[in-house]
């Protein structure tokens, strides 16, 4: 992939095998102009109750926080999130993690984000506005058939008010 | 003017100057004459509307959405021809640029070509507001959805007469003829504008029938104004190197070597890349309006290009020597 003024250099390709299947990799020029806009994107225009930017000077790592929705066993919440982009972005996905500990059957115990767009159902036309979005999904409609906490997947399917009392408390000692 | 008569007068016109035996169009006239039938024969007297409230209906259903159909197929079939025989003229390269060159000593051709385009657009309106009035037509007389169902697959077999990048590479080859950043068309049935918003990376079409058609020139994966564009068969437009890497493929392989399982980076639809159409009149209206970023693209696809084939060839000769 090629974005204005990126040079071959920087990312490395990789074939698995000596005929085919070539793993797309960008140079650190073109995934780092792709970060650029899109973090311009972000700032015109962010989604509802969602920001995001590069945690100092590392265009590749970044801090985002998502407000709790109301209605939601996380309202009034703020959770901090770590995301780190890959070099061969966007061909590969970002790593999305929960720095606030949040009481979830798809955030695993250190805080990792289990959806289907980070890991098989990552297309490049995806972007960072999209994926938070996603995740302010799944905070409003946890999935509990793709659940990485079983635990907490059948208290939400068996005794959902049980399920809302923990998580509202998680969110009020840990996100407030 | 009523459009069935502004259709007929425009099927008059073109049999002038489309003197092709494979020219197709939408049959509005005579399938309006079927749903005037259906309208007669299943209304009830009571019924003062006169329609006919059936969700599908024997009469016209069998003959009805299968010509309609094959009609759609072949206007966008001939359409796609016409306007890539058209556009390898104005965009010939070597031996043939040259011949052109000296013909044009004789004949005006550049003037032959945008008659022929507007000719061209002419058609593709026409018969994608006939079809429009058709289906609308037929859902009224039936009390159904029927018409805007068939839309919608028409949409899922790329068979959609507006959703052609023919028509997007039309427009930009009126904006390269013109030399502006809109033009304006006068036809049979209303006025045809194209126009180009270079910060939005928006091609705007207007044509008669309040269409209006906004075509996004921007790539989805690199975010930045397409740069070598090809268009999937599913429509949407991507930058060359970008829909190679999206492909898993490399830039000098081409998109013809991307597997029959690659997905579309948008909508997800498998197989889209071996029809992919390149779309060089895009191309060069992109060259020709920014510069600048256009020579900056070139050199950094070049650089990817280069270090692609390097490390390919690095990566084939250790193979072979058996170091691996």
């Amino acid at each position: 992939m090629m974005i204005s003024g990126g040079g071959g250099g920087g990312g490395k390709s990789s074939w698995s095998s000596s005929t085919s299947s070539w793993v797309p990799t960008t140079s650190v020029s073109a995934s780092g102009k792709r970060i650029q806009r899109e973090m311009v994107e972000l700032n015109n225009d962010p989604p509802p109750d969602c920001s995001a930017g590069p945690k100092g000077d590392n265009l590749y790592h970044w801090i985002a926080t998502i407000i709790g929705t109301p209605e939601t066993p996380y309202q009034g919440g703020i959770f901090f999130l770590d995301i780190k982009f890959p070099i061969d972005y966007p061909f590969k996905p970002p790593e999305v993690v929960f720095k606030t500990r949040i009481y979830h059957c798809n955030v695993d115990p250190d805080g990792r984000v289990s959806m289907g767009i980070l890991k098989d159902d990552w297309s490049p036309a995806l972007t960072i506005t999209k994926v938070l979005l996603e995740v302010r999904s799944i905070m409003t409609n946890p999935d509990p058939y793709n659940a990485v906490v079983p635990g907490i997947a059948h208290l939400y399917s068996g005794d959902r008010a049980k399920h809302d009392d923990i998580a509202a408390e998680w969110t009020v000692r840990f996100a407030k | 003017m009523k459009f069935g008569s502004a259709f007929r007068e425009y099927l008059q016109e073109e049999r002038e100057w489309l003197v092709d035996q494979k020219c197709a169009h939408v049959e509005y006239i005579r399938l309006k004459k079927v749903l005037k039938t259906c309208q007669k024969d299943t209304s009830s007297s009571d019924n003062k509307d006169q329609l006919c409230h059936c969700q599908s209906c024997p009469l016209c259903d069998q003959q009805f959405f299968s010509e309609l159909m094959k009609e759609a197929s072949d206007v966008v079939g001939y359409f796609s021809s016409r306007v890539k025989n058209l556009l390898h003229l104005h965009i010939a390269t070597g031996m043939q640029r040259y011949v052109l060159r000296l013909r044009q000593c004789f004949k005006d051709d550049r003037q032959a070509l945008t008659q022929e385009g507007r000719i061209l657009i002419e058609y593709i309106a026409m018969n994608a507001i006939a079809m429009r009035k058709i289906l609308k037509k037929y859902d009224k007389v039936h009390s159904s959805v029927n018409g805007e169902n068939f839309k919608s697959r028409m949409h899922a077999e790329h068979i959609e007469i507006l959703h052609s990048p023919w028509l997007i590479e039309l427009g930009a080859f009126y904006l390269n003829s013109s030399g502006l950043d809109s033009c304006d068309l006068d036809g049979v049935y209303g006025r045809f504008s194209c126009e180009l918003n270079i910060t939005k990376a928006v091609m705007t079409l207007v044509l008669p029938d309040s269409i209006n058609l906004e075509h996004d020139l921007t790539c989805a994966i690199c975010l930045d104004f397409v740069f070598n564009p090809y268009a999937l068969s599913c429509g949407h437009i991507f930058c060359k190197s970008c829909a190679c890497s999206a492909a898993s493929v490399m830039i000098f392989q081409g998109l013809k070597a991307a597997s029959p399982e690659s997905k579309c980076p948008i909508c997800r639809e498998v197989g889209v890349y071996s029809k992919a159409v390149h779309m060089l009149e895009l191309d060069l209206l992109v060259k020709r309006r920014c510069k600048d970023y256009w020579k900056e693209r070139l050199a950094g696809e070049r650089g990817d290009k280069l270090k692609q084939s390097n490390d390919y060839w690095n990566l084939q000769s250790t193979y072979s020597i058996g170091l691996m």
